[in-house]
């Protein structure tokens, strides 16, 4: 297993601890709840905080690890360039997707129930979050895939 | 003109066994990862320019007895 494969499982897993944070305080049951302002701030930097100190430590890690003689050659950053790319068009495709639900809410005031319901604000964050640690979720996934496979 | 398509070959695993080095030494003459070379062997990845020159020279044969460009036939909508 190469260096930027054991980055990718690790940065995944703090990814889904992290979501799993954000889930736990955002969503009840299948709904997401009001909350408070200031209970969506808290989790928030919480949350950035969390993903700093993760991926720092991650980064030292792997610092460690070339020092000791682990390499990364031109094959892993062209595998990381085609996820960051892949990823990138993930996000891409998502931000559409609730551009659309946000269009669609303003033409037709009442949301239907199969559409997400930007207009309120716990939603709204949670979803953009979503999408970030998606982004970020499948950029790792397509890097432990491809590095197998290409 | 039409550019018809093509692949890289390269005859590495042979010239590796020959010259009596693991995938794993190869990888460190040339400063690649062992996957890397792997992946070059089967022909899933093609090496850069350097990476190619390092690894004819690591091997001590010319570049052309290690790499061949093999053109595809063009199809008949070519």
């Amino acid at each position: 297993m190469t260096l930027t494969e054991k980055k990718a499982g690790i940065s995944l897993l703090i990814t889904l601890a992290i979501f799993a944070y954000l889930t736990s305080n955002m969503i009840d049951g299948w709904s997401i709840p009001d909350q408070e302002a200031r209970h969506i701030w808290r989790t928030w930097l919480f949350v950035l905080a969390l993903g700093t100190i993760g991926e720092t430590a991650l980064h030292m890690w792997a610092n460690s690890q070339r020092e000791r003689g682990a390499l990364e050659d031109e094959r892993d950053k062209q595998i990381v360039a085609r996820a960051d790319h892949l990823g990138l068009y993930v996000g891409f495709i998502a931000i559409n997707v609730l551009i659309w639900q946000v269009l669609l809410q303003s033409t037709y005031p009442t949301p239907a129930q199969w559409t997400l319901n930007v207009q309120h604000l716990p939603t709204l964050f949670f979803v953009l979050m979503a999408i970030l640690f998606l982004c970020h979720g499948v950029k790792q996934v397509m890097v432990l895939v491809l590095s197998r496979t290409s | 003109m039409a550019v018809t398509k093509g692949r890289v070959l390269n005859q590495i695993r042979q010239l590796r066994i020959q010259a009596g080095l693991t995938q794993q030494e190869l990888a460190n003459l040339v400063g690649a990862t062992r996957q890397t070379i792997l992946a070059i062997e089967a022909e899933k990845y093609a090496p850069s320019l350097e990476l190619a020159f390092r690894m004819a020279r690591a091997l001590s044969v010319p570049f052309e007895t290690l790499f061949q460009f093999e053109e595809e036939e063009p199809g008949p909508r070519d």
